[in-house]
């Protein structure tokens, strides 16, 4: 008897020492995580302290919703921009290509992510085709409703609609062509000025990806 | 020479709000952790911002870890952005360890600097400021900032001269801007080089978001950005008179 309450003691002390050296693993990550932001060495815009994000969900290419608080633990890099866009768009998405690819495509860590600021004109299925041709990883959301408009204020992006023929859907849209970075605790922490060297984006992604 | 430019220029249309802070030695560290590292003051206000009629400040000094130091006395002096003292009509009060408070009342709105000078226990002296705006109606404040940023703490953001720029939009700059006290709280134009100066740092200390150029940068929020190669920027800008601002990095 007396060495069965020896034994329950025991496992009671195994489970608290585990829970301990959880405690303090998951501390130091934490710890990890803020020094990697506050590294001078990154060359885009670091912004601090990290701006906290609202959840949303977003109609997906993937066939599912796309859920921010469900990407937690991974890094997203995210842009505004429409399918037909004739410059600033491909360019960019061609660069990110390069990034992910440089990355060595670690799927499981970093999410590149397309949001459209032309639900008019782009849906999930012609999307699709467009995202995946830069790489099949590629992910592009939808969203018809003012979650869009929220979105878009929270990361500080504008778009115009500038007619350009005579057909109401003849219009190009002039917009923020930055891209962001959503670190893993799901807030805003970088922004990648248009015309960004993407050997940049994957200097600071190795250094943000080692901790993640 | 080119922080020196801008002190000049700064003095000359008196624009005292735009900040231009350095500070010698390098640290590994950034401004916000320097400063969490550091013997400070902190200055809180009920309401938040300040607004004209009755108000309270609330000092702490706080040690290296953040916690509240014993200090002997605390001294408060304020002053107007034209540098006129204006009396405070209470004395400052101890109410806990390292915790000072006044209650103030305030007649006019505008920019102020609130000085505080404290002895600690051991005899040594700490001072700080605070550019604070007197809002004349009140003001819904944003999540950020919670406090006052100090003078020490804007002076921290730039570790490195050499390369980095650090430009403060102070708190009100909006109010001062639609009022028409200022034309402009920020440079129009703002020139970096690859090679040099090549660091832009832009803090928000203002109660409302601001954009400059590509930035969107919300009440509070500093951001950071190392330019690595020639490029030319210009956009929408809330904080000149133009309503636009370019940067132009050089190699």
């Amino acid at each position: 008897m007396r060495y069965v309450r020896s034994s329950v003691k025991l496992g009671y002390l195994l489970v608290l020492l585990i829970a301990v050296l959880v405690a303090v693993s998951a501390c130091g990550t934490a710890g990890q995580a803020k020094n990697v932001f506050e590294s001078s060495d990154l060359r885009g815009a670091v912004i601090n302290p990290p701006r906290q994000l609202t959840d949303f969900t977003f109609a997906s290419t993937t066939g599912d919703p796309f859920q921010l608080s469900q990407h937690h633990g991974q890094t997203i890099l995210l842009y505004f921009g429409y399918r037909s866009c004739p410059d600033f768009c491909p360019t960019t998405f061609a660069e990110l290509k390069q990034v992910y690819e440089k990355l060595n495509s670690p799927k499981d860590k970093l999410k590149i992510v397309f949001v459209t600021v032309d639900p008019d004109r782009d849906t999930v299925e012609n999307l699709t085709p467009y995202t995946q041709a830069f790489n099949q990883d590629f992910i592009g959301l939808r969203d018809d409703g003012p979650a869009l408009k929220t979105l878009m204020d929270e990361f500080g992006v504008v778009a115009t609609k500038r007619q350009v023929g005579d057909s109401a859907l003849s219009y190009l849209i002039d917009h923020t062509a930055s891209v962001f970075l959503i670190d893993e605790n799901g807030d805003l922490r970088m922004q990648y000025l248009y015309g960004t060297d993407y050997r940049d984006i994957v200097h600071d992604l190795q250094i943000v990806l080692q901790q993640a | 020479m080119k922080a020196v430019v801008y002190v000049l220029l700064v003095a000359q249309v008196g624009f005292f709000m735009i900040g231009l802070f350095t500070q010698t030695g390098v640290v590994s560290e950034t401004a916000d952790m320097v400063i969490d590292n550091r013997t400070h003051i902190e200055l809180r206000s009920n309401p938040y911002p300040l607004v004209v009629g009755s108000s309270q400040l609330f000092f702490t000094v706080l040690d290296a870890n953040g916690h509240p130091l014993d200090a002997a006395s605390l001294d408060v002096k304020i002053a107007t952005s034209q540098g006129s003292s204006l009396p405070l009509q209470s004395s400052v009060i101890q109410t806990a360890t390292g915790q000072f408070s006044v209650p103030v009342q305030w007649s006019t709105g505008g920019a102020l600097t609130i000085s505080a000078n404290a002895v600690l226990t051991d005899g040594s002296v700490l001072d700080d400021s605070f550019a604070v705006y007197m809002y004349t109606a009140t003001e819904t404040a944003p999540p950020l900032p919670t406090q006052f940023r100090s003078a020490r703490q804007n002076g921290a953001l730039v570790t490195d001269p050499q390369h980095e720029l650090a430009i403060i939009i102070p708190q009100g700059t909006l109010a001062m801007i639609q009022s028409g006290v200022i034309e402009n709280a920020f440079p129009d134009e703002i020139r970096l080089s690859v090679s040099g100066l090549n660091t832009l740092i832009i803090r928000n200390n203002d109660i409302v978001n601001h954009e400059v150029g590509p930035f969107s940068i919300r009440a509070g929020e500093t951001i950071r950005q190392k330019f690595t190669i020639p490029n030319f920027f210009q956009g929408s800008c809330t904080v000149t008179g133009t309503s636009l601002v370019s940067i132009i990095v050089e190699e």
